[in-house]
Order: C-alpha cells, then sequence, then structure tokens
C-alpha cells in the first residue's frame, strides 16, 4: 500500500521542481568553474544563495498547489489542507535547500571564502529566510487570486523590487528587506529584520492554509 | 481575414483585460509608484515647490518612463506568459484548426491583444500621473506631450519585446520555470553593469529603453556602464534589432502552433 503510494507520488510529481533546481545549480557551479577569480566566485556563490535559491522557490511554490489537473479529485479525499501545503511546498522547499547545501559544498572544494556572510548558520539564514518567504508569499498569493499566476507575479516583482531598491529598503524598509543578511550581514538591525520575517513568513504560510479550506474557490 | 484578426483580437484583449491578477498585479505597482512620485525624500522622490524646466521636459519625461520599465515590463511579461500555452493546453487551439481561421492571422491577434491588454493599464496611468503634475503645477503643460512620446520610445518597445517572448517561450516549457527565468532575464541582461558580470546589458538587444532615453530624450543615465552616450543611430539599431527579434519570434511559434497541429 506504502508503496502503491510513493509510486503515485512519484509519478504525479511535477519533474520540473526537480530538474529545473539542478540545472540553475549546475549552470552556477559550471560559470564558478571558468570565472576563476576569487572576488567573482564569492559574488556567485553569494547570488546564487541569497537571490536564485529564493527566487526558484517562490515562483515554484506559487504552482505548487494550484496548478495540479487532478485538483478536485484530490478535494474529494481526506487530506488534510496543512497536509497538502507541506507535502506540496515543503519538497520544493526541501530541493532547494538540498542545493543550497550542495553548493555550499561546492565552494568550500574551490576555496570560497563565505565567511563575509557570517559563520555557517548565519550562511544558511541567508538563502532558508528568503526561500521561505517568497515560498510563503507565492503560495498565498496564488490561493488568494485562485490564480498560480498571481502568485508568481507576487513573489517575482517582490524579487525585483527589492534587488533594484536596496538602497531605498535600507534606508526606509530595512525591517522589510528580504536581502538584508545578504548585503550586509552585519547590519545591527538584522536580528530584527529577520524576526519580522519570520512572522510575516508564518502569517503567510497560516493564510495558505486558511486559503485551502475554501475548496470551492479553485474548482 | 479581418473580421477574423478583429474577432481574435476583441475576444482576446476583453479576457486578458478582466482577470483580476492583471488589476491585482498592476495595482500593486501602481500605489507603490505613486507612493515614490509624490512623497518628499528619503521616502519618495518630490520635491516641494520644485518645478520642472521647460529645458528638462524631455529629459524628464525619457526618466519617467525608464523607472516605468524597470518594473512594469516584468508584470507585462509574467501575466502574459500562460496565455497561448492555455489555448494549447486547454484544447482550443483543435477548434480553432477546424475553422477558416488562419494561424498567422490568429498569432497576429493573439500577440497584439496581449500587448495591447499589457500597455493599456500602465499608459492610463502614467497619463494620470502626467495630469495631476501639470494641473497641479509641478511640470508645464508641454509635459502632457512628451509622456506619450516617451511612452512610445521607450516603453511600447520593451513591451513589445517581452510579450513576444511571453506567448512563445512556455511552449516549450513549463510555465513557473519561464517565470523563474524571464525574472532573472530582466534583471541580468538590463540592470547589471557589463564591468560587474557578462551581461546582454549595453548590447543591442537591450530593451530597458537606455538606448532611446539617451539618444532621443538626452537622459544622462549610463545604466551603470561606462562609455560615450548612446547615439540615434544606436537607438534606431537598438529598435531595430528588437523588431527583428519580436518577428523572428512570432514566426517561430506560427511553425511551432503548425508542427503541433500535424502532429495531433
Amino acid at each position: 500500500m506504502k508503496g502503491a503510494s510513493l509510486k503515485y507520488s512519484w509519478l504525479t510529481y511535477r519533474r520540473d521542481q526537480l530538474w529545473f533546481p539542478l540545472a540553475l545549480f549546475a549552470l552556477f557551479v559550471v560559470i564558478s568553474l571558468i570565472l576563476r577569480r576569487p572576488a567573482i566566485r564569492f559574488s556567485l556563490a553569494r547570488a546564487y544563495l541569497g537571490f536564485i535559491v529564493p527566487l526558484i522557490g517562490g515562483i515554484m511554490a506559487s504552482y505548487a498547489v494550484l496548478d495540479d489537473p487532478a485538483i478536485e479529485l484530490r478535494f474529494a479525499t481526506p487530506v488534510r489542507a496543512e497536509q497538502t501545503l507541506l507535502a506540496r511546498v515543503g519538497l520544493i522547499v526541501v530541493v532547494q535547500a538540498v542545493c543550497a547545501l550542495a553548493f555550499q559544498l561546492f565552494a568550500l572544494t574551490l576555496r570560497v571564502d563565505l565567511s563575509p556572510l557570517g559563520g555557517v548558520l548565519a550562511v544558511q539564514w541567508i538563502w532558508l529566510l528568503p526561500t521561505l518567504a517568497l515560498a510563503a508569499l507565492g503560495s498565498a498569493g496564488s490561493l488568494a487570486g485562485a490564480q498560480s499566476v498571481v502568485g508568481a507575479f507576487l513573489v517575482g516583482t517582490v524579487w525585483l523590487v527589492e534587488l533594484m531598491m536596496k538602497g531605498w529598503f535600507e534606508l526606509n524598509a530595512r525591517y522589510a528587506f528580504l536581502f538584508l543578511g545578504v548585503f550586509t550581514p552585519g547590519h545591527p538591525d538584522l536580528a530584527l529584520n529577520q524576526g519580522v520575517i519570520v512572522v510575516a513568513t508564518t502569517t503567510l504560510f497560516f493564510l495558505s492554509w486558511a486559503l485551502l479550506h475554501q475548496q470551492e474557490r479553485y474548482i | 481575414m479581418v473580421h477574423r484578426f478583429a474577432g481574435i483580437f476583441r475576444h482576446e484583449l476583453g479576457m486578458s483585460m478582466r482577470r483580476k491578477g492583471l488589476w491585482v498585479a498592476y495595482g500593486l505597482l501602481f500605489v507603490f509608484y505613486t507612493v515614490l512620485l509624490f512623497s518628499p525624500p528619503p521616502l519618495g522622490e518630490m520635491v516641494k515647490g520644485e518645478v520642472i524646466a521647460r529645458s528638462q521636459l524631455w529629459p524628464v519625461a525619457g526618466r519617467f518612463l525608464l523607472a516605468i520599465n524597470v518594473f512594469c515590463p516584468l508584470v507585462a511579461g509574467i501575466l502574459a506568459a500562460d496565455r497561448m500555452q492555455r489555448d494549447v493546453r486547454l484544447g482550443l487551439r483543435e477548434l480553432q484548426d477546424s475553422t477558416p481561421l488562419s494561424r498567422p492571422v490568429y498569432v497576429l491577434a493573439k500577440y497584439l491583444a496581449a500587448l495591447v491588454s499589457s500597455l493599456l493599464p500602465v499608459f492610463l496611468w502614467v497619463m494620470v500621473i502626467t495630469v495631476v503634475m501639470t494641473a497641479d503645477g509641478h511640470a508645464p503643460a508641454g509635459f502632457l506631450a512628451a509622456v506619450p512620446v516617451a511612452f512610445l520610445a521607450i516603453t511600447v518597445p520593451a513591451f513589445a519585446f517581452v510579450v513576444a517572448f511571453s506567448l512563445a517561450c512556455p511552449m516549450v516549457m513549463p510555465l513557473s520555470v519561464y517565470q523563474i527565468l524571464f525574472t532573472g532575464y530582466w534583471f541580468w541582461a538590463n540592470f547589471i553593469p557589463p564591468s560587474l558580470f557578462p551581461t546582454l546589458n549595453g548590447t543591442l538587444l537591450t530593451p530597458s529603453g537606455i538606448f532611446a532615453l539617451q539618444a532621443f530624450f538626452g537622459g544622462p543615465e549610463h545604466s551603470g556602464h561606462p562609455g560615450p552616450q548612446y547615439t540615434v543611430a544606436d537607438a534606431i539599431s537598438n529598435l531595430s534589432v528588437l523588431a527583428l527579434c519580436v518577428v523572428a519570434v512570432l514566426l517561430l511559434l506560427e511553425r511551432d502552433l503548425a508542427r503541433r497541429t500535424r502532429r495531433a
């Protein structure tokens, strides 16, 4: 029974959630091997961990729940909303986590110094927190708009706005700046910034969970 | 043929304009831009009592539209991405193939409708902002003429470029994958200085509007790369290359639809 369930999960699993993060991981590995200057390699590692992993996680999470041809059948089964969210969004985050950890190992083998980003735990925060936040935004946005594209738009726009207006966010909205830990790891307000993002992420996941109970909106 | 084109165009335009996502997406961005435009520093750029000088009308109009091009084409690209793929996924193409509607007419009407639906809200908002700035004395009346011209030269080419790719690319890759690649591309190809990292920014394939701004409107922006300002010839070449890309992508899209019809 368990075997059949796993087989069904694998057969219905969206493969792009696996091959695409791996393809981008491979791309960054290749670019890092080609560009040999330590400063460029550090910038690439920082960009991959801090910006690319969260973007992939966020947009993939936008399509995690609603982009399913069997969604009506799934709603007819006694699967709880939290289970659905955990299985769909959790799997995406796990794939991103594996890629992020593998890239850090790869960076270590190239002797890329990641210490400007902080200690080992601090480095994990710089990719994990934005990834979870954008995944929460993507899933909440797509469920609130009842269209996956709304979540994808929100994630893409927040990502681009925060990157392009880095200076403005540091000056006016540093607590809502997802990439504060990436750009200024030693910022005095970093702990508060991370606390605010954790609260916002939790709220968005809770909103997703509440919205997922209104199944008639998505049929 | 004109009737068929008009029918598809009207239908697609209506469908696109009625999407909640479009208005939510643009609405959020417009609120954001409006706050930036009308708030005093450090939050925004509105300096009390400051009036745009007549000699600066065109550069300011150009810079205004270049600022719009930073985020709005991203929305247009993400929202347009499912328009063509949706027709194929829902089996609408098979129905259309059984009618006298030709594929080139269908592709062109679909493209123009998606383009107009993504441009229209931006144009309306831009004109409202322009009227308000003129009415409160922040800009002279000539601004009302300069902004639509800048819109044509800076905003329309960028949108035309991204909407063409957004219709075609999701036909050969998953939608979510395209949207991630497109978001990354928009940042990489328009805003990363070439001195920092290899990028398309600064080449004739740059759709941000920086070529038109510098060549036609006298804008001083360099988009982060050193060197002389772009000339009128550079800007015309840039617009021509972008137009060629649009034509090539739409032709490839039409060929892809033909291949799918043969295989069906």
